[in-house]
């Protein structure tokens, strides 16, 4: 032992070993599941200047290219719907929109990209909305609120439906 | 040849630059470059496999009680995931000062206890690919990949440590550093898993601890300006008179 080997020098050594395990305080958590990013819609109808809710029966909605796998089947009492977008980067996607006996088709322009939720978790895709609008006879208009479609549960349209439609389905 | 002739001179001047340090000055305090390398990092063998750092730090006595202070290192980050590949290397400097808080009794006594200020900056990339993105209703991503990203950080840290000289001009002690970042360059499809001597790349602030060895090159001698004298308990004899 060296001759100036102090006692006090032995705890400071001692006192290193204290620290060592914080470092596993960094562990990264575990995975409890992806969630998928949906866009948020609510409907609504004008009447001249005044906006309201409204309610849809037998609402159908599913993807254009995809008939067989319905998102919305003949659902009733509907305000508001959460639907998923293709992954593609860029893409125009179709959405076929049923309401009562009308049928209309939703257009949405988007861009997406992927992003990490996290280490444990891996990837998602996050939309942006460019352009949303209907093509038929339910919706009258459609506006874009919060284009960032992430995995909040916000109103990112709103689907103004034709006042007619609106009372019919009800 | 030319190689083991380069170590042998090197050795040679490490020797005589001991010898020096042998050969101090009473009142006088030896200084030079200490070198030190972050032992900390090896505990990530066990609690963050994917993560390697390399850190070494340079210090020097510039003067009583202050060391000027340079740290960098390098970071390695691998990430294989079934639904994932991470990748992730870069660097990072620090540049700072330490100042000894203990107050010493005799002039051959190293040991610290510091408190100390540093800037950091750190440059690295990194990239994911493989990457697979199951969906029930539309078609999923199947090895779709994030190209390298160039980001850079910068930061303050508080630090706090301890130095024991164990052996003549050989250190060990620990130091934590309290980060606070200033800047980083953002990426829109995901945070830096670890940002090389910062921290966690999605956090403001972040706690290191190192973990030091290092050795002092002997280089020089100087004469400190104050010491605190230890009171002196002992009984002086009485002087004996001579006999004539």
């Amino acid at each position: 032992v060296p001759k100036h080997f102090h006692l006090k020098r032995i705890h400071y050594i001692l006192l290193l070993f204290l620290f060592i395990p914080f470092q596993s305080c960094e562990e990264e958590g575990s995975c409890t599941g992806v969630e998928v990013a949906r866009v948020g819609a609510g409907f609504y109808v004008r009447h001249g200047d005044i906006e309201k809710d409204t309610i849809l029966d037998f609402f159908t909605l599913h993807s254009a290219g995809n008939p067989d796998s319905l998102i919305y089947d003949s659902a009733a009492n509907l305000q508001a719907i959460r639907f998923p977008l293709p992954n593609e980067e860029e893409s125009h996607s179709r959405f076929v929109f049923k309401a009562g006996s009308g049928t209309d088709t939703l257009h949405i322009y988007k861009q997406s990209r992927l992003v990490l939720v996290s280490y444990a978790c891996g990837f998602a895709a996050n939309h942006y909305l460019q352009k949303a609008e209907g093509q038929g006879s339910i919706i009258d208009t459609v506006a874009i609120t919060i284009a960032d479609v992430a995995f909040f549960n916000e109103e990112n349209i709103k689907i103004y439906i034709t006042p007619a439609v609106a009372d019919s389905t009800r | 040849m030319k190689r083991t002739l380069k170590y042998t001179l090197l050795l040679l001047l490490l020797t005589a630059l001991a010898s020096t340090a042998t050969a101090q000055e009473a009142g006088m305090r030896m200084r030079g470059i200490r070198i030190g390398y972050d032992l900390a990092s090896l505990s990530l063998l066990y609690f963050d496999p994917d993560r390697m750092v390399y850190s070494f730090s340079f210090d020097y006595e510039a003067m009583q009680d202050i060391y000027p202070v340079l740290e960098f290192g390098f970071q390695n980050v691998g990430i294989e995931k079934e639904n994932y590949n991470y990748r992730s290397n870069g660097f990072f400097g620090r540049a700072g000062v330490d100042v000894n808080l203990l107050k010493y009794e005799q002039t051959n006594v190293y040991e610290m206890f510091y408190a100390g200020l540093r800037y950091g900056v750190s440059f690295f990339k990194h990239q994911a690919d493989n990457i697979t993105v199951p969906d029930d209703y539309f078609e999923g991503v199947n090895g779709a990949q994030i190209p390298d990203n160039r980001l850079n950080a910068h930061w303050i840290s508080l630090v706090a440590g301890v130095k024991v000289e164990l052996f003549t001009n050989f250190f060990m002690g620990w130091s934590v550093f309290g980060n606070i970042k200033l800047a980083q360059t953002k990426d829109p499809h995901m945070s830096p898993y670890h940002v090389p001597g910062f921290g966690k790349g999605d956090k403001r602030a972040g706690v290191v601890i190192n973990y030091t060895v290092a050795y002092r090159l002997p280089t020089g001698t100087y004469k400190p300006r104050k010491i605190i004298k230890r009171k002196d308990t002992t009984v002086e004899p009485e002087p004996v008179p001579l006999q004539e």
